[in-house]
């Protein structure tokens, strides 16, 4: 046993990394973790999830509204969308005072809009600008970013083949990375409710599948550790907690904006999708704030927890979705990682450009 | 100066097992540095002691890149990752067998120098080399890769034989066949009889 004995003596006496070298190893890490470049779809969304969820808003600027103007016009009483049509050279807009005044001023817009005809071969293009909100692990974004990337990138309507400038030059992949597909969007009803329960259900599948497997994995884990599988089941329920109530309406919250960020989509649907956002509970409106291009707009809002912020940035005038941000509106401890300090920006995304087009690689002219 | 309970690492150690901690990094990528936080410097260490200190840097980061590529991979119902990471690093050493050798072969000749060699040099030398014999040194280069492996994640790393089997791919009698290849070849270099392997 000597010669085992020597090695082990030899490889113990091997004084332990620099710090500095710790450091470097982790922020390779950090950077490796967070730039790979294609997003990868998963089943399931963490809170920062449209961090990983990857590009950016989108508005179908093929269908964008022309024509229209609107008016704020709060001394008259406020029209009834479904009760007075609007027409393409006069329209009023009821002032917004709530988010549901969002979703029915968007779903009023949109009902001007030429008709959907895209076909499930074409491209949807998106441009959209991304704030570096942390660099290697370090600290997060306040205020207004020094760096932003922007992005391009096409998805098929089908959801066969997405496309990615990388180095200058277009990279067609086959397959789908995204989360929240386009047939899956595309198919989704353009009653808001409805909407809205179609999301849920999707998000309620998803989750039983996930805690399901998850639930049995650490079960297994548990009974091979040598407890008893009542003990282990007991353990596996406790390390997997079901979603809470105000989790699910975040998840639904995200589902939806995750399906704007990277598409080009119709008016109506999107005025739906507005629609749907307005009634998941704890949703709210705000009527002032500035994109990330500086941009005039309004936002649709979800706090998770009384910390957590995401928000979605709307054009006041053509309700085009503008991007999103997740911001921290209060300290909140967050094992295993570091607190999350109020005013911390996590996640800011722009969007610049939409359309539908008709190859990988082309732009809208 | 430094605050345990400020380590990340150490507050999840109570509750989450290496399995449970991949698993969330699944979901969220971050969690992946408690891995990071548990291995690094073990893993380090291990690299060292085969290929020096400066190559060591580059393989003990890379087999955390790696990990993370790999964490949808890996097998659940192993609550430790240890030897995962250790046949992942074994892997990237193997590309620098090279490196390997010439340390090696360094440390085997560290004994053997004279007064023509600078002082600074043999201080250097005396210092990595300490705890090795100049003779188990060439006896180590003189091992076949695999060989090497087997015993090194053994001695140094302290894997039991079914994590080195787990950690290189193959059965548990080829680790076993292995190890004692390897040991009477050490065995013969060092003088030592070989009967008792």
């Amino acid at each position: 046993m000597e010669e085992l004995q020597e090695l082990r003596r030899y490889h113990d006496a091997i004084p332990e990394p620099a710090p500095e070298t710790i450091g470097v190893a982790r922020s390779r890490l950090g950077t490796h973790m967070h730039g790979s470049r294609r997003r990868r779809a998963r089943r399931i969304r963490p809170m920062w999830a449209l961090t990983v969820a990857g590009a950016a808003a989108t508005v179908a600027v093929a269908v964008t509204v022309v024509a229209v103007t609107a008016v704020p016009d709060s001394g008259k009483a406020p029209q009834a969308p479904q009760a007075q049509p609007p027409t393409v050279t006069e329209l009023h807009l009821r002032p917004v005072a709530n988010a549901q005044d969002v979703a029915d001023n968007a779903a009023l817009l949109a009902g001007d809009e030429p008709a959907w005809t895209a076909e499930p071969t074409q491209w949807g293009y998106v441009k959209s600008l991304t704030a570096q909100t942390r660099v290697d692990g370090g600290r997060w974004l306040r205020g207004r970013p020094k760096v932003t990337n922007t992005r391009e990138q096409w998805r098929q309507l089908n959801d066969k083949a997405f496309a990615l400038v990388e180095d200058g030059e277009l990279k067609v992949y086959k397959g789908s990375e995204f989360e929240v597909t386009y047939p899956y969007l595309l198919a989704l009803p353009t009653d808001p409710a409805q909407l809205l329960t179609r999301i849920y259900e999707t998000i309620d599948a998803e989750n039983a599948e996930h805690r399901a497997s998850s639930l049995e994995s650490a079960r297994q884990r548990a009974e091979n550790s040598g407890r008893s599988p009542e003990e282990a089941q007991r353990l596996a329920e406790e390390s997997v907690p079901p979603l809470t109530s105000a989790g699910r309406d975040r998840q639904a919250f995200q589902t939806i904006a995750m399906g704007m960020m990277d598409t080009a989509l119709p008016a109506a649907l999107r005025a739906a999708m507005y629609g749907a956002m307005a009634e998941i509970p704890g949703v709210r409106y705000e009527a002032k704030a500035t994109d990330l291009l500086k941009r005039q707009g309004i936002t649709l809002y979800h706090v998770l927890d009384g910390y957590l912020r995401d928000e979605i940035f709307i054009n006041p005038k053509t309700y085009e979705y503008l991007g999103y941000r997740t911001i921290v509106v209060k300290d909140h401890r967050d094992e295993p990682f570091d607190t999350m300090k109020k005013g911390e920006i996590h996640n800011w995304d722009a969007l610049v450009k939409a359309a539908i087009v008709d190859k990988a690689g082309q732009r809208p002219g | 100066m430094h605050d345990p309970s400020s380590n990340p690492s150490l507050r999840v150690a109570a509750e989450a097992d290496d399995a449970s901690v991949i698993a969330n990094s699944c979901r969220d990528p971050e969690w992946f540095s408690v891995i990071f936080d548990r291995y690094f410097t073990a893993i380090h260490r291990y690299a060292a002691a085969r290929l020096g200190p400066a190559a060591a840097d580059d393989v003990a980061a890379e087999t955390f890149l790696a990990g993370f590529d790999q964490r949808g991979r890996y097998d659940l119902t192993r609550p430790e990752a240890k030897a995962w990471l250790y046949g992942i690093a074994t892997n990237l050493i193997g590309r620098h067998r090279r490196n390997e050798l010439r340390l090696y072969r360094a440390l085997s000749r560290s004994a053997a120098r004279d007064d023509v060699e600078s002082h600074a040099d043999r201080v250097t030398d005396r210092v990595t080399a300490e705890q090795l014999s100049p003779r188990l040194a060439l006896g180590l280069k003189s091992l076949s890769p695999g060989d090497r492996d087997a015993l090194m994640l053994v001695a140094c790393a302290g894997l039991s034989y079914a994590e080195v089997a787990f950690a290189l791919g193959v059965p548990i009698g080829t680790v076993s066949s292995r190890l004692n290849r390897a040991r009477a070849k050490l065995r013969t270099m060092l003088g030592h009889p070989a009967k008792e392997v």
